[in-house]
């Protein structure tokens, strides 16, 4: 058995490798402290830039987890622009109206001074869009995401522009990106298990969707060092042949330190579980599997930040070795790709061409996130119900416990390319759960929609136990045990 | 037990790395209220109020870490202001707080 000392010496010496290569790991476990501030930040930034962008054909879509729209029966072609940020941006605007693009989605890398800024995001973004709305070309961004580098000279606006080939359309296309810098810190970047927990953290916002058809994968891959840009290659590979992705050619930034994501595309027939307007009393909530991966990364990660919380650990009668399987376990979990629950949503979905049946078809799906179990707040607001859980669905709930009572998260509902949550009616619930076992998934039906009108979740008071955040439990009512 | 305050300009290696939170986790497992806050450049202002030697246990925390490089820190002692009743993180300049 390896002794603590040297495990931790071990972690310690993978940081310090983590920092040549450009991050701090520390930051990246829960994936919300690289990215920009959406609230006091982005939305500011992009209310300004919608005013500056009326009158131009680039509209700059609301918020939403991914692209969706009619599919092309002749396909569409992406085409990956790399731009840098701010006046000098190198926008070529006869490209863009050569490559006549109808939608596109981006990845803003911005050094971390500007990052906590709205004025000074606009300062170095809004030329990007303003140049390429010069084109005059009608284009939908339709999704986004916002990095912070901790490096001036690696800032840049990653665009990738889909021309969609005019004529018949049938189905839908869905688009989503998204990139990360790590998922295990104290494993090595370039693993398998980091590029697959990366490329299906960015597919699980289509297969919520229950979209996993024709699935086209343009990775975004970067790393200081060429061996591990080879090893991430090289896993990516690896990855889509399991899916049988296409890999799509693109353009790569090299500029920057580690940075694993892609933009994925993916067709289905069918029509994407988007009737919030559908969902009605008596309604179930399925969990496609318990959900909490983040807790036992984080405890672990605190372990080796802070060594006197083995003691508290060993208190609640879990050695760190016992933890480093748990947490081997939820990182294997996020890096298994969604796709199987993917399959089984699209089973229950209507065709195209066909209206939704009430007692066929399910309603709602949405992943879990950062946010956690408070999705289900989101989800209840969209559809405007009332939604009371039965159980709270938690992979490990004393790790969550524990996490809780230490402070070690503010939310140890957590996740990362996390389970999907469906809201099913009654008469197919049951069979839903049954296909997502016989999928090998720990399915389970955790909840109910008990009214509608009032955006209201209610939950069991033992949630106080997974959640510290005061905040966020003030959105739900308790009820029971 | 007597409360005492302090306020601690911390620089370095601790924004955009969890700093925060790290911050958070031991002032609340060791019973301290206060906040702790981003300021420009690279420097974490946290400001304390408990009992003393809990406080001195955080900021030896601090400065040991073997994973957090802390350039420089300031300390400066007060008097309890007995605002704070729990510890939180707030965004930016402004009182609202994370959690």
């Amino acid at each position: 058995m390896i002794a603590l000392s040297e495990l931790f010496n071990e972690i310690y010496e993978r940081i310090k490798r983590y920092k040549e290569l450009g991050l701090n790991p520390l930051s990246l476990a829960t994936g919300c402290a690289v990215k920009v501030d959406l609230l006091r930040v982005v939305y500011p930034a992009l209310k300004k830039l919608r005013s500056e962008l009326e009158g131009t054909r680039l509209i700059i879509a609301p918020r939403e987890d991914a692209d969706v729209f009619p599919r092309s029966v002749d396909g569409v072609k992406l085409h990956r622009r790399i731009y840098s940020l701010g006046a000098e941006c190198d926008v070529d605007v006869d490209g863009i109206k050569r490559i006549r693009p109808s939608r596109a989605v981006v990845v803003i890398q911005i050094y971390q001074r500007y990052a906590d800024n709205p004025e000074k995001f606009i300062e170095l973004v809004g030329p990007v869009y303003l140049k390429i709305a010069q084109s005059g070309i009608p284009i939908h961004l339709g999704k986004g995401h916002s990095i912070i580098t901790p490096f001036p000279e690696d800032q840049f606006a990653l665009f990738d522009f889909i021309t969609v080939h005019e004529g018949k359309t049938e189905g839908f296309t869905a688009v989503n990106n998204d990139t990360i810098h790590i998922i295990d810190p104290s494993e090595e970047p370039g693993e398998y298990r980091q590029v697959a927990g990366a490329i299906s953290n960015s597919l699980n916002d289509i297969f919520v969707l229950g979209v996993y058809e024709n699935l086209r994968i343009a990775p975004v891959i970067n790393a200081i060092s060429e061996e591990i840009v080879e090893k991430m290659w090289k896993n990516v590979v690896a990855f889509s042949k399991k899916l049988n992705a296409e890999i799509m050619e693109v353009l790569q930034p090299r500029r920057g330190k580690l940075l694993i994501g892609a933009t994925v595309l993916g067709d289905t027939i069918k029509q994407p579980p988007m009737f919030a307007d559908k969902v009605d009393i008596g309604m179930k909530l399925i969990a496609t599997r318990p959900i909490g991966e983040l807790a036992p990364i984080n405890v672990y990660l605190a372990s080796i930040i802070d060594e006197s919380l083995i003691k508290d650990l060993e208190e609640f009668g879990i050695s760190i070795s016992e933890l480093e399987k748990i947490k081997n376990k939820a990182v294997d979990l996020i890096s298994t790709p969604n796709i199987e629950a993917a399959k089984v949503i699209n089973k229950y979905l209507p065709r195209y061409d066909e209206n939704y049946n009430r007692y066929e078809h399910i309603a709602l799906t949405t992943d879990i996130t950062g946010p956690g179990i408070y999705v289900v707040k989101e989800l209840a607001e969209k559809a405007r119900v009332t939604i009371k859980f039965h159980e709270i669905p938690l992979l490990f709930p004393e790790i969550a416990e524990i996490a809780t009572r230490l402070y070690i998260i503010p939310n140890a509902t957590a996740g990362t390319n996390g389970a999907f949550i469906i809201v099913a009616p009654e008469t197919i619930a049951e069979d839903v759960v049954k296909d997502l076992r016989s999928k090998g998934l720990e399915a389970l039906i955790f909840g109910e929609v008990i009214g509608k009108g009032d955006a209201k979740v209610l939950v069991p008071r033992k949630l106080r136990k997974y959640v510290a955040d005061q905040r966020m439990l003030r959105e739900f009512e308790f009820v029971g045990e | 037990m007597e409360c005492v305050a302090y306020t601690m300009i911390i620089c370095g290696e601790v924004k955009h790395v969890g700093f925060r939170r790290f911050i958070w986790g031991l002032a609340k497992r060791l019973n301290l209220s206060g906040y702790a806050r981003n300021l420009p450049d690279n420097c974490v202002e946290v400001y304390v109020e408990g009992d003393h030697q809990k406080i001195e246990e955080l900021i030896g925390k601090v400065l040991t870490s073997r994973v957090y490089n802390v350039d420089n820190i300031k300390i400066a002692k007060s008097e309890c202001r007995y605002f704070y009743t729990d510890f939180v993180i707030l965004i930016g300049e402004s009182r609202e707080f994370y959690w």
